[in-house]
């Protein structure tokens, strides 16, 4: 049997004027929070964040959301961007809004290349190539991992150097 | 003419996490991880050894992932044998599983793994407490919770002189 299980669950919406909306939801034995952001872009800058603890332990985590106000303006990414928000959100709030929080911030990145991959294959690029131009163009994901390093087998066949 | 019926937009990305825990017969713990999202599918397994909190096995796998090369990755989780589901272990795991040498979808998927088996310890706990049925015995779990508790300041519930603690005289 589980002794816990915990459920996330993110969607990424882009809206027109270029704002991305981000919906998050957490579920487990303990808490139910939910969360509502807009970030825009290409600033990956915190306009708004609004959340919802439906679920909680002690009369105080209610409150914990209004601390999501002084988020307002931060800039997502950056060596100690999780550092801040565990610091700001988690020991301000509560430690599981801010693990959404992060979750959340955490996804408009790939939503941000999902909007670009769309475009790029309905005009008939090829996945080698998008990540080529990817790779080239976008420093946050160059030695962002094993699979994006500069001596990976991946940016080896691509031809990509930096 | 723009369509004016609806203001809803699909999803250009989703992402689900799953993170379990629970008790082996043999006394450790299991934690269970799986992650789906718009570029990738990944699951991983780590046993916990009880009451060290060591990490004694742990394995996964990239399913589906947007550049084929990420499901080599594997290989990189035995550095995470012998770690201790404790303090250190965020910077531990997201220095030597993830990072420009790693994979940091696995690093994640460690440390959600980890927050599992802490929290199925905390389980236990609280629905001891909440099944307090009257106003006071509540308030005087919440009154041992506060002043055995060290997480003085780690959320808001242990922010000093705030109403909680003033309501019960912590």
């Amino acid at each position: 049997m589980f002794e816990f299980t915990r459920t996330k669950s993110i969607g990424v919406e882009k809206r027109e004027d270029g704002i991305f909306l981000i919906h998050g939801f957490l579920d487990d034995n303990v808490y139910t929070i939910e969360l509502d952001m807009e970030v825009k872009t290409p600033e990956f800058t915190i306009v708004s964040a609004r959340g919802n603890m439906k679920r909680y332990t002690t009369p105080e985590c209610p409150k914990a959301p209004s601390i999501l106000d002084d988020a307002v303006g931060i800039q997502i990414g950056g060596a100690d961007f999780e550092t801040k928000i565990k610091k700001l959100v988690g020991r301000g709030g509560c430690r599981h809004l801010a693990d959404l929080f992060i979750e959340c911030c955490n996804a408009v990145f790939p939503a941000a290349i999902q909007t670009q991959w769309k475009i790029a294959r309905s005009n008939g690029m090829g996945k080698d190539d998008f990540i080529k131009g990817l790779v080239s163009n976008e420093p946050k994901i160059r030695d962002r991992c094993m699979t994006y390093s500069k001596d990976s087998e991946l940016v080896k066949r691509l031809g990509v150097s930096w | 003419m723009v369509q004016s019926f609806v203001d809803n937009r699909i999803l250009n990305y989703t992402r689900n996490i799953h993170a379990g825990a629970e008790n082996l017969d043999n006394g450790n713990t299991m934690a269970r991880v799986r992650v789906d999202d718009t570029f990738l599918s990944a699951e991983l397994e780590i046993e916990v050894n009880i009451p060290d909190l060591k990490i004694v096995s742990i394995q996964g796998r990239i399913i589906r992932s947007f550049a084929e090369e990420c499901k080599n990755n594997a290989e990189i989780l035995k550095r995470a044998i012998g770690m201790r589901v404790g303090s250190g272990i965020t910077r531990l795991v997201k220095e030597t599983i993830g990072g420009t040498n790693g994979c940091n979808v696995f690093a994640d998927m460690i440390l959600e793994g980890c927050n599992a088996v802490i929290m199925g310890f905390t389980v236990d706990e609280l629905e001891k407490q909440l099944a307090a049925e009257t106003d006071e015995a509540f308030g005087q779990v919440l009154k041992d919770m506060l002043e055995n508790n060290p997480r003085v300041a780690s959320c808001i519930a242990f922010t000093e002189g705030n109403d909680l603690r003033k309501r019960l005289g912590v």
